[in-house]
């Protein structure tokens, strides 16, 4: 069977890796885009030689749909797929707020359409063999994580706080938070965040620096600041180091990258590229699965929504300058 | 000649021996340790008078200068003994295991009018003194956040001083501290402190987050997590309105040598990265000028209190403002 699949709006940058894998992935049909501005997803569509397609002709064609909106839209576009029964994943996070990320999961939940979070980093095979490490007892028992998941500022919709929620705390905390979650079993519980704006002229925070500690007790760090600066040889990084009773694993994503110099063309400088197994690949494939064999989603609503739970807590302690515990 | 007496015979003051050993007009007369001071000095082949009291030496040998490198706890009679009869010392971080200490010493150095230089070698690194300069030149623009982490085995070498909190001030105290003062060197005062830390077995590993009073956030880790035997790891991260300097202390490889053989092969002084004794000749010309040490009390102090504003806020659970911490 051909999965037939359609991207909800392309505001979000990752539009754009994830039709280039649909494109050329193996049974499945990339029927096209959508937007709620109408020039930009024709524009998209043009430039990845893919079709656009009104919202309502594009859902009645399609059996999954990928949603790279604003933050603020992506409960409009869930709903939107829901109604038509068509399985969704979503670009993290959820929702800018947890009631919103809880109640788009409900309405999945009663019409019973799958709904899915994109979290890339529960599909990079580092992370994965930290997994099978930890569950083998390898490091014994866990007590300390550290991570980062930094970035360039992404600039546009991101720093405009009514359509993206807020800078890097909403941006940069999901990331490793979900993969947190995901490894150990475990939620955070408690969250001391120190937030600001240091690094940009912008109207949201650019530094995301969380002291959390983990229903178990282990204590987690994570810079997730938008502090690489434009020159940065690299999109960003997301590394964690895991810290037990008898060892330790460090994981870092995107290591596997080689040095390129480019003295002539419109992107001149050194690079480095990544050459490792492609977590968006991973994640695209198994949504594709979710609709096809109806399997569950890799990243499941209500894990996007406990994500959500930890960056609300995230703005309330850098608000109140205190930890503050995780309501979930 | 200038003549040193090394108080404590452990692992950093075999470290300080061997650096003095290389340096030229300098000698180690006398070494101080209540049981181990002779087979200290026998093993490694030292002229030098042992002593199981620093009284003793300094009345015994001809002494200029005093190099504290004994458990922390011992800090301030050392420093005592040494400032009252006039001698210049240098003190192994951290200063003292409590503030009260640690005025005390800065106490006496001042009555008798003697210099004393704190031994935050972090600063005499090559590499993090090349990242400072580069950050005092304004490569990476106003700070915003830094990252730095320091990692190693379970101190074990001193007995069982270390996994005391009352004695050694935890891994905050003792570890943590090489980056509060190398953080307040580049980026000035820390306002408030979050931390939290973890124990099991004989190992600890902690968190802290600093604000600075200019707005920059920091992050401080450190850890005796590793397993027995694995070398001290660290890394730095610096990051700007204007730019990055990111650096791991263990990347650089000069020079690497493999063959059949095995020789004994070691680095040309000129690509050794020894803080050690850059940071050594540094007290040594004060000793030997009377000049302003360039790490000094206050500074030992100011790195002290970030470390037990670190340790009150792990225990407490809540942020704790540097102005706070007085005793």
């Amino acid at each position: 069977m051909t999965v037939r699949i359609g991207v909800l709006s392309t505001a979000h940058l990752h539009a754009e890796a994830y039709v280039e894998i649909l494109d050329r992935m193996d049974g499945v049909e990339l029927v096209g885009v959508t937007d709620g501005e109408e020039a930009r997803g024709r524009e998209f569509a043009e430039e990845h030689g893919t079709s656009y397609r009104e919202p309502s002709a594009l859902l009645e064609r399609i059996d999954g749909a990928v949603v790279c909106s604003t933050n603020a839209e992506h409960g409009r576009w869930i709903r939107a797929a829901a109604d038509a029964g068509v399985a969704a994943l979503s670009e993290k996070p959820l929702a800018t707020t947890v009631d919103e990320a809880a109640s788009v999961a409900n309405y999945c939940a009663d019409r019973d359409v799958p709904l899915g979070v994109a979290m890339p980093l529960r599909h990079s095979q580092p992370a994965r063999r930290a997994d099978e490490l930890l569950s083998e007892g390898a490091i014994g028992d866990l007590r300390a994580i550290s991570g980062t998941n930094r970035g360039q500022m992404p600039g546009g919709w991101f720093v405009d706080p009514d359509q993206s929620g807020g800078g890097a705390a909403m941006d940069h905390t999901v990331h490793i938070v979900d993969l947190i979650h995901w490894l150990t079993g475990e939620r955070v519980r408690e969250v001391y965040a120190e937030t600001s704006t240091r690094f940009h002229d912008v109207p949201v925070e650019d530094v995301n620096v969380l002291s959390m500690e983990l229903s178990d007790g282990t204590i987690f760090s994570l810079d997730g600041s938008w502090s690489k600066p434009e020159e940065w040889h690299f999109w960003g990084d997301a590394t964690v180091d895991l810290t037990g009773t008898e060892g330790t694993i460090s994981v870092d994503c995107f290591a596997e990258t080689f040095a390129e110099t480019v003295d002539e063309g419109p992107e001149t400088g050194i690079e480095s590229v990544f050459w490792g197994d492609d977590p968006n690949e991973r994640m695209l494939r198994r949504f594709v699965e979710t609709v096809r064999d109806d399997r569950p989603p890799a990243t499941p609503a209500e894990d996007g929504v406990d994500a959500v739970s930890v960056v609300d807590a995230v703005y309330e302690s850098a608000e109140r300058s205190e930890p503050v515990v995780v309501d979930y | 000649m200038i003549h040193i007496g090394i108080v404590g015979a452990g692992f950093i003051g075999g470290v300080h021996a061997d650096r003095y050993r290389r340096m030229d007009g300098v000698t180690v007369s006398a070494v101080v340790s209540p049981n181990t001071a002779g087979s200290f000095v026998d093993d490694r082949d030292l002229d030098a008078a042992a002593f199981s009291s620093l009284d003793a030496a300094i009345e015994e040998c001809d002494l200029d200068a005093v190099d504290v490198c004994s458990p922390t706890p011992t800090h301030r009679d050392a420093v005592e003994t040494a400032a009252s009869s006039g001698l210049d010392v240098f003190c192994e971080k951290p200063l003292a295991p409590t503030l009260d200490d640690a005025r005390a010493i800065a106490d006496a150095v001042e009555a008798n009018d003697v210099t004393l230089m704190a031994g935050h070698v972090l600063r005499f690194f090559p590499d993090y003194r090349a990242i400072r300069d580069r950050v005092a030149d304004g490569a990476i623009g106003t700070p915003g956040t830094a990252r730095a982490r320091r990692h190693s085995p379970f101190p074990d070498w001193g007995g069982d001083w270390f996994a005391d909190d009352e004695r050694s001030g935890g891994v905050f105290l003792d570890m943590g501290i090489h980056d509060f003062d190398y953080l307040r060197w580049l980026f000035g005062d820390v306002e408030r402190v979050f931390a939290r830390r973890r124990r099991w077995d004989d190992r600890q590993q902690g968190h802290a987050t600093l604000t600075f009073e200019s707005g920059a956030v920091g992050y401080v880790e450190a850890g005796w997590d590793r397993a027995s035997g694995t070398e001290l790891r660290s890394d730095l991260e610096l990051a700007g309105d204007a730019g990055t300097i990111e650096y791991d202390a263990d990347e650089p490889t000069p020079l690497a040598v493999e063959t059949d053989a095995d020789p004994d092969v070691s680095a040309p002084e000129t690509i050794a990265r020894d803080g050690y004794r850059r940071e050594l000749e540094a007290f040594v010309e004060c000793v030997e000028r009377g000049a302003e040490p360039p790490v000094t009390v206050d500074d030992a102090v100011a790195a002290m209190r970030v470390a037990i504003a670190a340790n009150r806020s792990a225990e407490r659970g809540v942020p704790v403002r540097i102005a706070e911490v007085e005793a």
